[in-house]
């Protein structure tokens, strides 16, 4: 048997066709053709070659090649990431204005929209908008009761059944009436039972334009916090209590005898509430987005692809030669590695493929720190602070610029 | 079938053996060829005049040992022994099997091979004669013993005698 055919060794030189590489995702680039001999051959010659055999074949530097280059792009791509998720979460990932259907290569601008959804989530604790529906329960109050049951009441007011705990008031429309309504009007010079006679005609939150005397607005304060303190200091007071799923109203409802009893009339109370299932909805689909199909929701489906090598700068490609060549020094390694010892005549050969994997695996970690590090200070974060500290920088040192001073 | 030792890796060992012997280590030896059709034996079955081919270059490995003085009534001698391992795949290609009566120059001694010796196989198969196959295995080495002799009684350097003075060539296949 001829062991010198097709034997396992870098023969000088390769001639790279498209389909070489494991995953061909650059085979098409005619820069990553013409430079995959090239490395291939500065890998080999980097081992020794040929001053020494090296067991590897073309394939294996190209996938080297390969595989260097798309460490690149993912180290690339986690910052691009990092700086571009928040803006992106929510599009269509398969958006027109992608090119091929990534944002590789592409200047993303910022955007409100994460904050602005963030912000509806505080809207609707704060009650000033939100995503979440308020919806409105009135309870027909009973002369007597003055306990109600939530569910109960939402069950037979808008036929909604729900379990204990489901909802959330947000508001209760319980007050006592405006004091307005029992004002005396100072403008109105044509009598002070005037405005009685407006409140039997559903005219009583009006001022009617007749004639006016001139008197200070603190005037009608006062008027109108002296009703207001008169009902809470003489009457029974428009107060609640929610407990679990009741509500307690004061005062206690009377039958409706007319506005001149010392306690108040009510037949109906309002109540704004929200139901917790759909806060809770809320919360997780952030917007109805976050949770659709072929939308960017996070780090794994933001559609980020390899870069083109034809467009990855010098200094890049430097990068994926070293990253290359360590790659290829570790697989040679683990070709030597196979076996402890080579049997030669007459004796036996230890070869330094512990030493290369040793070798190739440290060059790598080097490489991938280096790039982290740089790559780092690229965030739109580190980028914005390094500018903020030139201007700061360059404010002091023009403070120091002596002022010209006017010498008529 | 065995997992490994496969072809695969005994062209690996070939490679790895052929640098090692060709461009590593690098020594070569003289090896001349024994032709026992025209060494005539006496009586006793003993070649006065043997005949080898012109010798080739092989690179082996040499272990030479150090030589043993030996002081008699026929005045003073020495003795050596070497071994000389040269790569099966190497001869295989160059078709020659070294055997005993063969002559190695090296070091400027002669030596004449006692012993033949192919039996360092990797992982323990000779291709040739695994009975799964010659897939597996290899055979690594051929192991020559050899021992120190004298130049002229062997005819090997060109001493004066009559007739055509020259070796014949040596060729494949011997």
């Amino acid at each position: 048997m001829d062991y010198s055919v097709q034997k396992p060794i870098w023969p000088g030189s390769s001639s790279f066709q498209p389909g070489d590489t494991p995953f061909g995702f650059f085979d098409t680039d005619v820069m990553f053709q013409q430079h995959a001999d090239k490395f291939a051959k500065l890998a080999a010659q980097t081992m020794g070659y040929p001053i020494m055999d090296v067991e590897l074949q073309d394939i294996n530097f190209y996938t080297a090649f390969e595989a260097a280059i798309v460490e690149y792009s993912n180290q690339v791509n986690q910052v691009n990431i990092v700086n571009n998720l928040v803006n992106t979460l929510g599009i269509k990932t398969e958006s027109a204005f992608l090119t091929d259907s990534s944002f590789t290569g592409a200047l993303v601008g910022n955007s409100f929209g994460y904050i602005t959804k963030l912000s509806k989530a505080y809207g609707t604790e704060a009650d000033s908008g939100g995503t979440i529906p308020w919806k409105t329960l009135k309870i027909d109050v009973i002369p007597g009761q003055q306990t109600y049951n939530l569910i109960t009441e939402i069950s037979r007011s808008l036929g909604l059944v729900l379990s204990s705990g489901s909802i959330e008031v947000k508001r209760v429309l319980h007050n006592a009436p405006p004091a307005i309504v029992r004002y005396f009007d100072p403008f109105v010079g044509t009598g002070l039972g005037s405005q009685q006679l407006l409140d039997a005609f559903d005219f009583g939150g009006f001022s009617p334009s007749v004639s006016f005397m001139m008197m200070p607005i603190n005037a009608d304060l006062f008027r109108l916090q002296s009703i207001e303190f008169n009902d809470q200091i003489r009457k029974s007071q428009y107060s609640f209590e929610i407990h679990g799923d009741d509500i307690k109203l004061w005062p206690v409802p009377v039958q409706p005898t007319g506005s001149t009893s010392a306690t108040p009339y009510f037949k109906n109370v309002f109540i704004e509430f929200i139901i917790t299932e759909d806060k809770d909805n809320q919360s997780v689909l952030f917007g109805n987005t976050a949770l659709l199909n072929d939308v960017v929701s996070d780090a794994s489906n933001i559609p980020y692809t390899y870069q083109s090598y034809s467009n990855i700068n010098d200094m890049g490609r430097a990068w994926i030669f070293k990253y290359g060549t360590a790659l290829a020094k570790e697989m040679l390694g683990f070709v030597r590695g196979k076996y402890s010892s080579v049997p030669i005549p007459n004796g036996e050969v230890t070869l330094n493929g512990s030493d290369l994997i040793s070798q190739g695996q440290t060059e790598k970690g080097e490489l991938i720190t280096q790039l982290r590090e740089f790559l780092d200070k690229l965030t739109k974060e580190n980028m914005m602070t390094r500018q903020n500290a030139e201007s700061t920088q360059m404010h002091e040192m023009l403070s120091k610029v002596p002022l010209k001073i006017y010498v008529g | 079938m065995a997992l490994f030792g496969s072809k695969r890796d005994a062209k690996f060992l070939a490679a790895i053996n052929s640098e090692l012997i060709n461009s590593i280590i690098d020594t070569e030896i003289l090896f001349y060829k024994l032709i026992v059709e025209q060494s005539n034996s006496n009586l006793y079955g003993e070649s006065e005049q043997k005949t080898y081919y012109d010798s080739i270059l092989i690179p082996c490995i040499i272990t030479k040992e150090t030589k043993t003085a030996n002081m008699d009534d026929y005045g003073h001698t020495y003795t050596r022994t070497a071994q000389f391992g040269l790569s099966r795949d190497l001869l295989e290609n160059a078709e020659i099997y070294p055997e005993v009566g063969d002559i190695v120059f090296w070091d400027n001694e002669y030596y004449e091979i006692d012993n033949v010796d192919a039996n360092q196989y990797f992982v323990g198969k000779n291709p040739d004669t695994w009975p799964n196959g010659d897939n597996y295995g290899y055979s690594v080495s051929v192991l020559c013993d050899a021992h120190a002799t004298k130049q002229t009684p062997q005819n090997i350097t060109n001493i004066r005698r009559g007739g055509n003075n020259q070796s014949p060539a040596f060729t494949k296949g011997i």
